[in-house]
């Protein structure tokens, strides 16, 4: 049933080659047809495609984790499709195919699967990146994409030959000595590059900042999501924590290098774009402090992130002019911009303030004091925008399509009611965090009784 | 409570749309919601406490209502109440007038959160919603006032962040966030801990109330802010920043934390006072010089702000009770001050000092609110603020702190510098031609500003209701109270009596008044008409010295050492870091890229493995 | 009785101050080898100059004369003049010296509102000038007050009765001398006013009733300074051993100020910061570690 969600949109996306057109008007109904298998699916779900018993088939699994992440995922997509205007002419097959390996990604129970999921996701990514005035960007992107994919691969060959098998839960349930380290340095480059960690990812302001709105919008939420979840899973399930403080530790730097390189933006998008990597950083450091708090937490702010750039990006690229004509936009932007910055009655705050709390009690006092400088300067840099936008005088408005205006306004007050009410996210981040942390739940369900 | 809070929150809401439909009705519901929770302040019993919604697991917000958080309510309130009925006319001239009354009824709201507030992280969500909304209201001032505002927001962004963290320590400990619990818990904790706390929440004080080193984002936010904000900005915002310096040296027993040194002043205390020391000197000096009438006072709340904190941390009956009444004075004076510069700026439209003059003639209430305001200020008698200066200067002088006591001294004697600038350049003189047609407010602008002048000069005659809310607060917090009946204010070292001052002043002012309508009249002659050395003068506009007035004085520290030029070298310093970053790993060529990727591996195969 | 008091420490201002004002015309004339007014030549100034039409420049000229003088009065009330106290135990320092200021605000202001530049300039002066001698007078006070646990002039005065403060604690009493000397507004410390520089300063609009008001004020002004001066550092005592020791420290002032040529107003606050203060100091960490004779 779950090998659906990946099968319709890549058939589709088969399909639209030919019917060029199609998967504008598919996108809408796939996506929802994936949420309503996902609304009927209970779980645990584990899916043997071929018929092939797990550890010797591909699994398809959808434990809490996953169901989750797949459904903000799918959600993003669904918002996407219902903004036709910003998916570039020609790029939509792109999108259907996007959709395609993001829900492979986080469904499957195999490493190698996963390495051509991430290899598919990344070849979209970079055709998107080829925007027509950022040829160089997505080339840098190519480059660098190439060489982390090949790392991801050595990573999961190198974990077959320990294990004996591709299975995730087979591997989490072996232990294999020396040759962790190993599988861990090359995942930690294999999936730095696609998480924005520094100094792996220098390609995410080139890429983001190209001009075209779909490019960062659907790269810095949904996909960032679905890698924050893979290295949750790797790291944590599969690996059991080893090399945690490598990631800590580069997430730390993200952060602080991703907020002082915003600081001297003069494109907004550019700021945008490190605010993101920051923001990753962030939530990779929180990830790494393994404890079920800190990952709720690292989840919740990934998801309100994602909230406030699906606002933010968008709105960047459209508004030139300043809000002046479009308050209801530029109210938008502003919320995004707080909830980022973590003000309270905003969602950000919830966020940040759990991540806080759960470092003070994990006995790390670093990371807060990180949080804290990051906050600042990305209070002082986004207000400053915000401050230009608003106060950019001028006559016509900037043409927002209406649909567009609706979404971020929703999107917007989203982020209001989470900041007072925030179990809805919380509950998914949650559970989420449990499933990733119950590495034996995890073994069980895909192994069977193995 | 919580229910005020409640209301005052959907009323700023109400108060938006009624904005929205009509402008002076929106002012007036918000008058009405301030008036009712002026009211409401006396209706609630000292003492009760409730709890609100929980943020952390196990955690509920409490709200406690104290005679502190009466105290400084009603301040805050007095302020705002002002403030209010002036924008009955002032708004008119205002952009954006709806939002710009939604966002004042949320600081009154987040303000007076902040006071109830009876553990640490709600307080700082109140803290956070007052900041962020004055945020957003400084930056609808003048062209200026968008890089203010950013300043504003960093500074006062590094005060409640350092604060949030004190919290988590304390949070991390004692799993307990209510104030009264940890103050029972933290005196017996290391020495180390107890300092790391209290300085950083004492840093969340420092940078609301403009202290040295935190200090710099007042001149320019207050100078460049919408001109009736300055005045909340001044005697509502910065109070709470008094509070917080209230909380921190007494509400947690800094008595008993720290070891007591000379004075028998505990020794965090008095890294506070070398700080508000440090304001002082630096406010005055920094006044002195200034030309834009809005950045003198702003100063001016510098060094005021200093001497609050200094008689707060003497933990002294007298020095307490001094430093908290002139939280008050200062909040009620800076209101008048920039009320009466917002009259001004109303008519003339500039706020340099040098570019006004002999105004007097056209608003002479605005210019007796001024008056008045400085007086207090100042600290001279008869006006209030001259008690609560005296009670400071009681407290140094009697603990042998000669050295604070000299910055005291320095700054009160400045302060008559100060304030007589914009007396003299924008009030007294000459009239500028281009100012002939001025008139003075209109009738809603007066009259908040006179009933301050109202409330100043009976408070100053007769300070007893205020001295007794300060005892209050003082047995709440177990500090002996000051002794004092209405008028009489006692100390161990002398005593006075406000109403005989100002019984003598009378007299004295009738006395000369005998003389001045015993002898023969005088004969009124305009301005123009001048000793003029023999010359003939055609432009009376430049027959005006308030350019550089204190010329001579200023160039004995004309190469001071500037804080605020150090920020701006840190704040380019992070700039340039950014762009380094910037051009070395993220705008790179793809070989960059891939040294980068294989410095890391090196690097963790090295370090790690 | 205190009205009577009040009254009594009035006229003795206005009598004892005009007339020790008139004095000190003669001497400075005489150490000029000039033969001088008569000694009562104030009294003639003070009431020929109120008896003249003058002219004003509007009201707040008028209150701030007003002011000044009202200002002055009061403060003098509260000043004893050896036992001749009109309040006592409410005389405090403090509450004098800032007393004095609402005075010199008023003064200030209406000179301000004559509306010539010369009045600014010598208003500008005088503050700036305040701004040096306050700081050494009020921290030599500060001593003094810290040393006897009292604030209020007449317990200071009392407590005295064996020893002056001028002996026991002499680099004190030099800095307030020095200081009053300033306040006095007497050479080399006449900045202010400088005749030559900027035309009397604050007095270059005065005419008739006003400039007899202010003559006034002058003169309680310095009865008042020289008073604080005698009450705290040379204790006081009787009224008649009062005014004579009054009389010795204005005629010393006075001496020393006819011989002597005016500093710039910079180098006032420099002098007044540099030495007085540095003095001051000392002498309160002299009282700290107790080395009071």
């Amino acid at each position: 049933m779950i090998s659906l969600m990946i099968a319709i949109p890549l058939l589709f996306a088969f399909v639209s080659i030919v019917f060029k057109g199609l998967a504008k008007y598919a996108l809408p109904f796939i996506v929802l047809l994936n949420i309503l298998i996902l609304l009927i699916a209970s779980t645990p779900v584990v899916e043997n495609i071929g018929g092939w018993k797990a550890p010797f088939g591909i699994s398809l699994v959808l434990d809490d984790a996953s169901y989750y992440v797949v459904l903000v995922v799918n959600l993003i997509f669904l918002l996407l499709s219902l903004i036709p205007q910003i998916i570039d002419k020609g790029y939509d097959t792109i999108i259907l195919l996007l959709l395609t390996s993001t829900n492979g990604l986080v469904l499957t129970g195999d490493l190698f699967n996963s390495f051509v999921f991430i290899e598919i996701t990344a070849a979209a990514a970079y055709i998107l990146a080829y925007h027509r005035n950022n040829p160089y960007g997505a080339f840098k992107y190519l480059i660098i994409g190439g060489i982390s994919g090949s790392f991801y691969l050595l990573g999961t060959i190198f974990s077959y030959v320990g294990a004996g098998s591709l299975n995730m839960a087979h591997i989490s349930n072996n232990s294999f000595g020396q040759l962790t380290a190993a599988i861990a340095i090359l995942f930690i480059l294999g999936l730095g590059v696609e998480a924005k960690l520094f100094p792996l990812a220098g390609w995410v302001p080139d890429v983001y900042a190209s001009g075209s709105s779909l490019t960062p919008t659907i790269l810095g939420t949904a996909i960032t999501f679905a890698i924050m979840y893979l290295t949750g899973r790797i790291f944590i399930t599969v690996l059991h924590g080893t090399f945690l403080d490598v990631l800590y530790i580069l997430g730390l730097l993200t952060v602080i290098v991703g907020e002082v390189a915003a600081l001297r933006q003069d494109k907004l998008l550019r700021a945008l774009a490190y605010s993101s990597i920051a923001q990753a950083g962030l939530v990779v450091a929180a990830i790494s402090l393994n404890n079920i708090d800190s990952l709720t937490g690292a989840y919740f702010h990934s998801m309100n992130d994602l909230t406030a750039k699906f606002i933010l990006f968008p709105i960047a690229t459209v508004v030139i002019k300043g809000f002046e004509k479009d308050r209801l936009a530029g109210f938008a932007f502003s919320v995004a911009s707080f909830s980022l910055i973590g003000f309270p009655l905003f969602a950000g705050f919830r966020s940040k303030l759990l991540i806080i709390s759960s470092a003070f009690s994990a006995g790390n006092y670093i990371l807060p004091a990180v949080l804290f400088f990051a906050s600042i300067v990305e209070a002082a840099y986004l207000l400053k925008w915000n401050i230009k936008l608003w106060f950019e005088k001028s006559d016509t408005s900037n043409n927002i399509p209406w649909n567009l205006k609706t979404i971020v306004l929703v999107l917007s007050i989203l982020l209001l009611i989470i900041g007072i009410y925030p179990d809805l996210y919380l509950d998914a981040s949650r559970k989420i965090a449990q499933s990733i942390l119950d590495t034996q739940g995890y073994i069980n369900s895909v192994l069977g009784g193995i | 409570m919580s229910q005020l809070l409640l209301i005052l929150f959907i009323g700023s809401f109400l108060v938006y749309l009624l904005t929205r439909m009509n402008w002076i009705i929106g002012v007036l519901a918000n008058i009405g919601l301030a008036i009712y929770s002026f009211y409401r302040l006396f209706t609630f019993k000292v003492g009760t406490s409730e709890s609100i919604f929980s943020l952390i697991v196990n955690q509920n917000g409490t709200l406690v209502y104290s005679e502190l958080s009466k105290f400084f309510g009603i301040i805050s309130l007095i302020v705002a109440i002002s403030v209010y009925f002036f924008l009955i006319n002032w708004l008119e001239k205002q952009k954006n007038r709806a939002v710009f009354n939604f966002f004042l009824a949320l600081i009154t709201a987040s303000t007076l959160g902040v006071f109830f507030s009876g553990d640490l992280l709600t307080l700082y969500i109140f803290w956070e919603i007052m900041l962020l909304f004055s945020v957003l209201l400084v930056q609808m001032g003048k062209e200026d006032s968008k890089k203010a505002a950013l300043n504003y927001l960093t500074i006062s962004l590094i005060g409640s962040y350092m604060y949030l963290y004190a919290v988590f320590m304390l949070w991390n400990r004692y799993g307990t966030l209510v104030i009264k619990d940890i103050v029972q818990k933290i005196s017996v904790e290391t020495s180390i801990f107890k300092w790391a706390v209290l300085i950083l929440i004492a840093a969340a004080g420092i940078a609301k109330s403009g202290i040295f080193p935190l200090h710099t984002w007042l001149r320019t936010t207050q100078g460049s802010s919408p001109d009736a904000f300055s005045a909340i900005l001044a005697g509502q915002l910065e109070k709470l920043g008094a509070y917080m310096l209230v909380l921190t040296v007494a509400v947690f027993p800094s008595l008993k934390m720290f070891p007591v040194l000379y004075g028998g002043i505990p020794v965090f205390n008095y890294v506070l006072i070398v700080l508000g020391m440090i304001s002082i000197l630096i406010g005055t000096l920094m006044a002195i010089k200034q030309n834009d009438m809005k950045m003198l006072i702003a100063y001016s709340t510098v060094s005021n702000s200093g001497y609050i904190l200094i008689g707060l941390a003497t933990m002294d009956k007298i020095g307490f009770a001094g430093g908290l009444f002139h939280a008050f004075n200062h909040a009620i004076a800076s209101v008048m001050i920039f009320l009466s510069f917002a009259a001004v700026i109303y008519r003339t439209k500039t706020s340099k000092i040098d570019e006004m003059g002999g105004l007097i003639w056209k608003m002479p209430l605005t210019f007796i609110t001024y008056l008045v305001g400085i007086i207090s200020l100042a600290g001279i008698p008869p006006m209030s603020g001259f008690i609560s200066k005296w009670m400071i200067f009681v407290v140094l002088v009697k603990k042998g702190m000669f050295l604070t006591a000299a910055a005291a001294f320095i700054g009160s004697v400045g302060s008559f510098l100060y304030v007589f600038r914009p007396l003299a350049g924008v009030f007294l003189g000459q009239l500028k031609s281009k100012h002939k047609d001025v008139k003075e407010v209109p009738i809603f602008m007066l009259i908040p500003m006179l009933v301050l002048v109202v409330i100043t000069v009976f408070f100053g005659v007769i300070p007893g209701p205020v001295l007794n809310m300060i005892t209050a607060v003082e047995k709440e917090l177990n500090i002996q109270p000051l002794e004092h009946t209405m008028t009489v204010i006692k100390s161990s070292v002398g005593q006075w009596n406000t109403l005989t001052v100002f019984t003598m002043f009378a007299v004295g002012f009738i006395i000369a008044f005998i003389l001045y309508m015993v002898f023969p009249k005088a004969k009124r002659i305009p301005l123009t008409n001048q000793y003029t050395a023999g010359e003939f003068l055609y432009n009376y506009d430049l027959y005006h010295y308030s350019t550089r007035f204190y010329a001579f004085f200023e160039r004995l520290y004309e190469k001071h050492p500037s804080v605020e030029k150090l920020y701006e070298m840190f704040g380019k310093f992070f700039k340039d870091i950014g762009e380094f970053l910037n051009r070395w790993f993220y705008s790179a060529s793809p070989s960059a890229y891939l040294l980068w990727f294989s410095i890391v591996l090196l690097a963790i195969f090295w370090v790690r493995w | 009785m205190t009205i009577f008091k009040v009254a009594a420490v009035l006229l003795t201002g206005f009598f004892v101050g005009l007339t020790l004002e008139g004095i000190a015309r003669k001497i400075i004339a005489r150490v000029q080898r000039r033969y001088g007014p008569p000694w009562y030549q104030n009294f003639i100034d003070v009431f020929k100059a109120l008896s003249k039409h003058g002219f004003s420049h509007g009201w707040i000229f008028d209150f701030g004369v007003l002011m000044a003088l009202g200002g002055v009065i009061a403060t003098l009330s509260f000043v004893p003049l050896g036992n001749l106290v009109a309040f006592p135990g409410l005389d405090n320092v403090f509450v004098v010296l800032y007393l004095f200021a609402v005075g010199a605000l008023g003064m200030a202001m209406g000179m301000v509102g004559s509306g010539n530049p010369n009045a600014s300039i010598g208003v500008a002066r005088a503050l700036t000038q305040m701004l040096g001698y306050e700081v050494p007078y009020l921290v030599s006070l500060a001593a003094i007050i810290f040393y006897y646990k009292t604030s209020s002039i007449s317990n200071l005065m009392n407590l005295q009765a064996d020893s002056w403060n001028l002996f026991k604690m002499p680099i004190g009493a030099a800095v307030a001398f020095i200081s009053l000397m300033g306040m006095l507004g007497k050479k080399p410390f006449d900045t202010p006013i400088a005749p030559a520089e900027i035309a009397s300063g604050p007095m270059v609009e005065l005419s008739s009733k006003y400039m007899g008001l202010l003559m006034l004020m002058h003169t309680f002004s310095i009865f008042v300074e020289i008073s604080l001066f005698v009450d705290i550092f040379l204790g006081g005592g009787s009224y008649l051993v009062f005014l004579l020791k009054f009389t010795v420290v204005w005629i010393i002032a006075t001496l020393i100020s006819a011989v002597l040529p005016r500093f710039r107003i910079e180098q006032v606050v420099k002098f007044y910061w540099r030495v007085p203060l540095g003095l001051a100091f000392l002498q309160a960490f002299f009282v700290l570690i107790g080395w009071v004779f």
